[in-house]
C-alpha cells in the first residue's frame, strides 16, 4: 500500500462531501455564476458610494452575515449526528480517515455551505448597485462655460445655496467631515454630496446642481477653483471627483458651494439616519475603494466567521442531539457576535445592584434584579462566558465597505477566534473518540 | 476448537477474550453482546462469521473496526489496534447496510471513497472501470447511488470495499438482496479474491455459501463462540451432512 495524502487531504475531502450533500448543485452553480457576475459589476461599478447604495449594500452584508452564521450552525450542528443516525458514518470511518480528520472536514464543509449561502445576497446587491437600483450616485461632470460663468461670478453666498467649508474646524457640527488632513496627499478625494431630499415644483424629483470648489492659502488667496455639474436626485446624491491640487499640503482652507440654479428646486443636505446608516449631507471622503476589494474582503471575513461558528457547531455535535446542538451553536455564535455586550451586561447588573446615587448620596440599590450572590454570579458567569467566545465582530470585515473603505483583520480577534476554534475542534475530537458509533444495526 | 497455526507475521485478526457489554445510561441496564470471545484468523482464509440474529456478529464486527470498545479483552487488525490508521489503510468494509452518499454517481463514489482509502488518483482512474465490470455494474457507471437497486448497492458497496485493494475484507452481509445470479457472481469474486490470497472475514446467513467459499467458520451464539474450525470439522463433529444442519445443531 503506497503512502497516500495526509488526514488533511482526506478532511477536505469529507469537506467537499459535506457541501455536495447540504448545498443542492443549482445552489452551487447560481453562485458561481453570482460570483462571476460580481466581478464583472465590480469593474462597472469602481468604488461603493454612500447615500441609497451604502445602505442598500449594508442591509445585504448583514443579511449575509446573518444568513451564513444560521446555515453555518444548523449544517454544522447537523451533519454528524445525521451521518451516525443513517449510517453513513461507518463507511467513512471504516477509512484510514481519523475522527478528527472527519470532524474537521464536517466543520469545514459546513462553512463552505454558510459562505455560500452569504454569497448570494452579497451577489444580488452587486446586481442592483449594476442596475442602478441602489446607486451608484451620479458622479459630477464639468460644467458648461455658461454655467460655469454664471456661478463663478455669482454673489457669495449664493441664494439657495448650500455652502460647505472644510478645514480644520467644521462650522457645522451636525454634519460630519473627514478632515482635510486626513485625505490630504492621497492624490484625489470625493466630494459626496447626498440630498435628504430634491423638491423639483414642490413634490420630490429631480434638480441640477452646480458645485463650486474653491481651495484657499493660509493667507486666504484662492490656490484652486473648479465648477462642476451634476444631478440630483430625491434621496440619490451625487460624487464629485476632488483634484490633488485642492488637497496640496499648502491649502488651509477648501471651500464647496452647492447650488441649484434651476428656479423652484429646492434640496435639504441634513444628517439623516437610515437603518442605522448614516448618511451625510456634503462629506468629504477618501478614494472610494473598489467593490471587487471591498466584496472580496466581505467574503475573507464571512469565511472566517463561519470557520470559527462550524467549529462550534461541530463541537456541539459531538455530545447533544442533533436540534439540540444546532440551537447551541446558533446561541454561541450570537453571543460571539455579542460578545462585548454580555461582558458589559454583566458589569452593569453588578453595578445596579452594588450601587445606587440618589441625592447626592450612594446607597445599595434596593431594586437589583435578584441578591447579591446572584448578580455576583451573572456578573462572573458573564465575563467568563465573554472570555471564553471567540471575537466574531472582530473578523467582520464588511461593516466599512458601505463607506467606500476596505476594512482590515483585527489581529487580535483573528488570534482569539482561532485559539477557540481550535480549541472547540480540540475538545469535539476528544469527545467524539470516546463515542461509540452504532449505525448499521446492533447483533 | 483449534488455535491458528503459529506464523511469523501477526495473523490478519486476532480477538483474545472479547467481552462487549452494552450499558444503559448510568449503567443501570447491562446487555453482554460479546462474552469471552477468542479466534485468530489467519492470513490468505476465508473466514464465515456465523450465528442467529442478536448472536454478535456486527458487535465483533465493529469491535474489529474501532467502532466499539471492548469492554474486556483484546482486537488486532494486521497486527495493530482497530484505531490504527495504517490498519485502516489495508483494509476493506462492507457495511450490512448501504448507507452512501446518494447524490453521488457510481464513478465518483467509488473515486471518493478510493481517495479515503488514500489510493493515488491515476491508480483510482486504472481501478474503477475494472471494478465495475467486476461487480457486473459497468453498464450504470453513470447512475446515482441512490437510484440503484438494493442488490445494485450492494454490488457498489463491494467495488468500494475493494478500491484500496485491501489486504483483509470485512463483509458483512455481502448478499443481502442480492438476487440468485449476483450471489453467484459473488461467490465466484470471493473465489477470486481467495485465490489471491486476500484475507476475508464474512459474516453471513447463506450457509451454503459459506460452506462452499470458507476455508473456516465461526460459529457465535448469545454473544459465546460455539465454534472456531474449518467447515468440514463443524460439519463432521456435528454428525450432520451440511453446514446449514451443523448450525442448527450448535445454536439449537
Amino acid at each position: 500500500m503506497r503512502a497516500g495524502p495526509l488526514p488533511l487531504g482526506g478532511a477536505i475531502r469529507l469537506a467537499r462531501l459535506v457541501f455536495r450533500e447540504s448545498a443542492p448543485g443549482f445552489a452551487a452553480v447560481a453562485a458561481l455564476a453570482g460570483a462571476v457576475a460580481l466581478l464583472a459589476c465590480a469593474r462597472a461599478v469602481e468604488t461603493v458610494p454612500g447615500g441609497r447604495a451604502a445602505t442598500g449594500l449594508s442591509v445585504a452584508l448583514f443579511v449575509a452575515k446573518v444568513l451564513a452564521t444560521a446555515t453555518t450552525a444548523l449544517v454544522g450542528a447537523l451533519v454528524v449526528p445525521r451521518h451516525l443516525a443513517s449510517g453513513e458514518a461507518v463507511p467513512l470511518l471504516a477509512r484510514p480517515l481519523g475522527r478528527g480528520a472527519y470532524l474537521v472536514g464536517a466543520a469545514l464543509g459546513a462553512a463552505a455551505v454558510g459562505v455560500l449561502a452569504g454569497v448570494i445576497p452579497l451577489v444580488l446587491a452587486a446586481g442592483a448597485l449594476r442596475a442602478g437600483w441602489l446607486g451608484p450616485d451620479a458622479a459630477a461632470r464639468a460644467a458648461p462655460r455658461a454655467a460655469l460663468a454664471a456661478a463663478a461670478h455669482a454673489p457669495d453666498p449664493e441664494p439657495g445655496a448650500t455652502r460647505v467649508t472644510l478645514g480644520a474646524r467644521s462650522p457645522k457640527l451636525e454634519w460630519r467631515f473627514e478632515r482635510l488632513e486626513a485625505v490630504r496627499g492621497r492624490g484625489a478625494a470625493r466630494l459626496s454630496i447626498r440630498p435628504e431630499y430634491v423638491l423639483a415644483g414642490g413634490v420630490p424629483g429631480e434638480a441640477r446642481a452646480l458645485v463650486r470648489l474653491r481651495a484657499h492659502d493660509a493667507a486666504g488667496a484662492l490656490q484652486a477653483e473648479q465648477i462642476l455639474e451634476s444631478q440630483l436626485g430625491h434621496r440619490r446624491g451625487s460624487e464629485v471627483p476632488v483634484a490633488g491640487r485642492f488637497l496640496a499640503p499648502d491649502v488651509a482652507r477648501l471651500e464647496a458651494v452647492v447650488a441649484l440654479p434651476e428656479p423652484g428646486t429646492a434640496a435639504s443636505f441634513d444628517l439623516v439616519r437610515e437603518l442605522g446608516q448614516e448618511r451625510y449631507g456634503v462629506a468629504l471622503e477618501a478614494p472610494g475603494a473598489p467593490l471587487e476589494a471591498g466584496l472580496g474582503l466581505a467574503l475573507l471575513g464571512l469565511a472566517l466567521q463561519a470557520a470559527v461558528v462550524a467549529a462550534l457547531a461541530a463541537l456541539a455535535s459531538t455530545f447533544l442531539s442533533e436540534w439540540a446542538s444546532a440551537l447551541l451553536a446558533l446561541t454561541l455564535a450570537i453571543a460571539a457576535w455579542s460578545r462585548e455586550r454580555i461582558g458589559d451586561f454583566a458589569g452593569a447588573l453588578a453595578r445596579a445592584q452594588h450601587t445606587h446615587t440618589h441625592g447626592g448620596e450612594t446607597h445599595v440599590a434596593l431594586e437589583a434584579p435578584g441578591p447579591a450572590w446572584l448578580t455576583g454570579a451573572a456578573d462572573a458567569a458573564g465575563r467568563a462566558l465573554a472570555a471564553l467566545l471567540p471575537d466574531l465582530s472582530g473578523l467582520d470585515l464588511a461593516a466599512s465597505i458601505a463607506r467606500g473603505r476596505l476594512g482590515a483583520l483585527d489581529p487580535a480577534a483573528v488570534g482569539r477566534s482561532a485559539v477557540v476554534a481550535a480549541a472547540a475542534l480540540l475538545l469535539g475530537w476528544a469527545i467524539f473518540r470516546a463515542r461509540e458509533v452504532h449505525g448499521g444495526g446492533r447483533a | 476448537m483449534s488455535a491458528s497455526p503459529p506464523d511469523a507475521a501477526p495473523p490478519a485478526i486476532r480477538i483474545a477474550g472479547l467481552v462487549k457489554e452494552y450499558r444503559s445510561w448510568l449503567g443501570r441496564r447491562r446487555v453482554r453482546a460479546l462474552d469471552g470471545i477468542t479466534f485468530h484468523v489467519p492470513r490468505g482464509e476465508v473466514v464465515g462469521l456465523l450465528g442467529p440474529n442478536g448472536g454478535g456478529k456486527t458487535t465483533t464486527l465493529k469491535c474489529l473496526l474501532g467502532f466499539l470498545r471492548p469492554t474486556a479483552g483484546e482486537v488486532e487488525v494486521l497486527g495493530r489496534p482497530p484505531t490504527d490508521l495504517a490498519a485502516r489503510a489495508r483494509l476493506g468494509f462492507l457495511p450490512e447496510e448501504s448507507p452512501f452518499p446518494g447524490f453521488l454517481r457510481l464513478e465518483a463514489g467509488l473515486d471518493f471513497f478510493g481517495a479515503l482509502a488514500r489510493v493515488p488518483r491515476r491508480e483510482r482512474r486504472e481501478r474503477i472501470p475494472r471494478l465495475l465490470e467486476r461487480v457486473g455494474l459497468a453498464d450504470a457507471r453513470r447512475r446515482r447511488l441512490d437510484e440503484l437497486s438494493k442488490g445494485m448497492a450492494r454490488r457498489f458497496g463491494i467495488a468500494q470495499a475493494l478500491i484500496g485493494e485491501p489486504e483483509l475484507l470485512i463483509l458483512d452481509e455481502p448478499t443481502s438482496g442480492l438476487d440468485p445470479l449476483g450471489m453467484r457472481d459473488f461467490g465466484r469474486l470471493l473465489a477470486e479474491l481467495r485465490a489471491a490470497g486476500l484475507t476475508v472475514l464474512l459474516s453471513s446467513h447463506q450457509l451454503g455459501q459459506v460452506e462452499t467459499v470458507c476455508d473456516r467458520a465461526a460459529v457465535l451464539h448469545r454473544g459465546k463462540l460455539l465454534a472456531f474450525d474449518p467447515v468440514p470439522a463443524i460439519v463432521a463433529a456435528s454428525g450432520e451432512k451440511t453446514l446449514e444442519a451443523a448450525f442448527l445443531r450448535l445454536v439449537a
